[in-house]
């Protein structure tokens, strides 16, 4: 139960880490012990077949699924406990954990826009909400954001006026705004069109050349091989292997991620 | 023929519309003050009923299953007569209710419940995404239900809004079994004196008909725009 030493070296301290996550739904355990770092400025897909337990897994990181048992830590805190006053781990309120969740991005397959409201105020009501930014700042901040994924235009359209690819780089400038230590992304476009895939992932890729710290759970192998440092290959709920992308793809050591790839069709990314 | 056309000489209510208006504005003044009290209650309990814990569950649902079940009139006049004689003898103080605010709160409590079966559905007709969406950049439960549960819900039930606040202006017509001087107590009271039933009660008709068509018209109006911006 030893906290990580993050205050010695800050920079290279991982910002997440996962410590022994699991997670059932009732009798069905999904996730069967989880450990993994992330390091900061990494890109880290997360790939394996239906089931394997990769959404569930993205989504016990920021606790929109709660974990059964394991902790989860964000920059050396750990997501949903506070420590209390002799140093015993209690459950965080609910006010704490949505700061927590303030600080990492996610991005759904559905985008999940509001749709009584424009594309700007979509992008906006976080800052308004959570981070109380003066709505000057707070439009300037959306409309920033909203010029680094090409939508710039489309701020006073509803969403119902999007397609499913612009949809989603509203969602992702939404996530962006808040100025997220990390970015998750679940399956952010398995529900698009071939056609609406492509502007959707070279926003991902242009972010990860910036260096923001990303976990991709991805069907989109040739984005993964691509754009990744490091892959993790989860299956029936276990991290079956890790690595980078040359290692997972080209040399896999695992029968199951080798019966895996041959089951998965490469797709070009452009 | 002509004795017909007499009986039905609606110039006799147009000569005294003006009691016939006065009547109409405490029936919409009534209706504004208990629908405001029904919606902000009924947002109340379903959410008590979608999230509250489970005894609050209970409560709600049993507090609704009763308002929907009892008739207005008898509520009300079990509020107006009853509920008085029995807080005057349980504090021994003269306690009496004034018959608008009496009617107000009844007809509150009564459609609360109507509206609160509607926000229920409509609450969970909503896409888990959506909260999930709040929830994850950082929001609190107040926060997305008021910014982004309640704004959705509301447009998307505006047309069985607009059926449940129909039922409650009908509803406020018997107001003047209590002696509020609502429509139908002018009518009431001028058929008396004047002898003339027909034409009195017909305007009092076409009132009631008249105002509710004006404001659905208004109200589908304004939700179809709103709609064909959402969708």
């Amino acid at each position: 139960m030893s906290q990580p030493d993050v205050g010695a070296t800050p920079s290279t301290a991982p910002i997440i880490s996962l410590v022994d996550l699991r997670k059932s739904f009732a009798a069905h355990e999904v996730l069967k012990g989880i450990s993994a770092d992330i390091p900061r400025q990494s890109v880290t897909s997360i790939i394996g077949a239906s089931g394997s337990g990769k959404s569930t897994l993205l989504r016990c990181i920021n606790r929109m699924e709660v974990p059964t048992s394991g902790r989860v830590l964000l920059d050396g805190e750990e997501v949903g406990f506070v420590t209390g006053s002799r140093g015993e781990r209690l459950p965080a309120p609910i006010r704490v954990l949505a700061s927590q969740r303030a600080e990492m991005g996610m991005v759904f397959q559905q985008f999940n826009l509001w749709p009584h409201m424009t594309v700007l105020q979509n992008v906006m009501e976080a800052l308004l909400r959570v981070r109380r930014t003066p709505s000057r700042e707070a439009r300037q901040t959306a409309e920033h954001f909203l010029e680094r994924v090409g939508m710039q235009e489309f701020a006073n359209r509803y969403p119902a006026r999007l397609s499913g690819g612009q949809q989603q780089r509203v969602a992702i400038a939404r996530a962006l705004a808040m100025k997220p230590k990390v970015m998750l992304f679940d399956e952010a476009t398995s529900s698009l069109d071939p056609e609406l895939t492509n502007e959707v992932l070279r926003t991902m890729q242009s972010l990860a050349e910036e260096g923001m710290t990303m976990i991709i759970v991805t069907h989109e192998m040739a984005f993964a091989r691509e754009v990744s440092n490091r892959v993790l290959f989860l299956h029936q709920g276990l991290v079956e292997a890790d690595g980078p992308p040359s290692e997972i793809f080209d040399e896999p050591a695992s029968p199951h991620l080798r019966k895996f790839l041959s089951t998965v069709l490469f797709g070009g990314v452009r | 023929m002509n004795d017909l056309a007499s009986l039905l000489d609606l110039s006799f209510a147009w000569e005294y519309r003006h009691l016939l208006i006065r009547g109409l504005m405490v029936n919409i003044q009534v209706f504004a003050m208990s629908a405001a009290i029904a919606v902000l209650l009924g947002l109340v309990l379903a959410s008590a009923m979608l999230r509250g814990p489970g005894w609050s569950r209970g409560l709600t649902t049993g507090f609704a299953e009763f308002m929907r079940n009892i008739p207005e009139y008898v509520l009300i006049i079990w509020m107006f007569i009853a509920l008085p004689f029995l807080l005057t003898r349980l504090t021994g103080t003269r306690i009496s209710f004034g018959a608008m605010p009496t009617a107000v709160v009844a007809l509150g409590l009564v459609f609360s419940a109507y509206f609160a079966e509607t926000f229920r559905a409509g609450f969970q007709a909503t896409s888990p995404g959506q909260t999930e969406a709040a929830a994850a950049l950082g929001m609190m439960p107040r926060q997305i239900t008021g910014r982004i549960l309640i704004p959705q819900v509301l447009l998307r039930l505006a047309p069985e809004m607009l059926n449940v606040s129909i039922s409650l202006f009908k509803t406020t017509s018997i107001l003047s079994l209590i002696g509020i001087q609502d429509v139908m107590y002018q009518a009431s009271t001028m058929s008396g004196q004047l002898t003339r039933p027909v034409p009195i009660y017909t305007g009092a008709a076409i009132m009631f008909v008249g105002t509710i068509i004006i404001a659905s018209l208004v109200v589908r109006l304004i939700t179809a725009k709103l709609h064909e911006r959402m969708n």
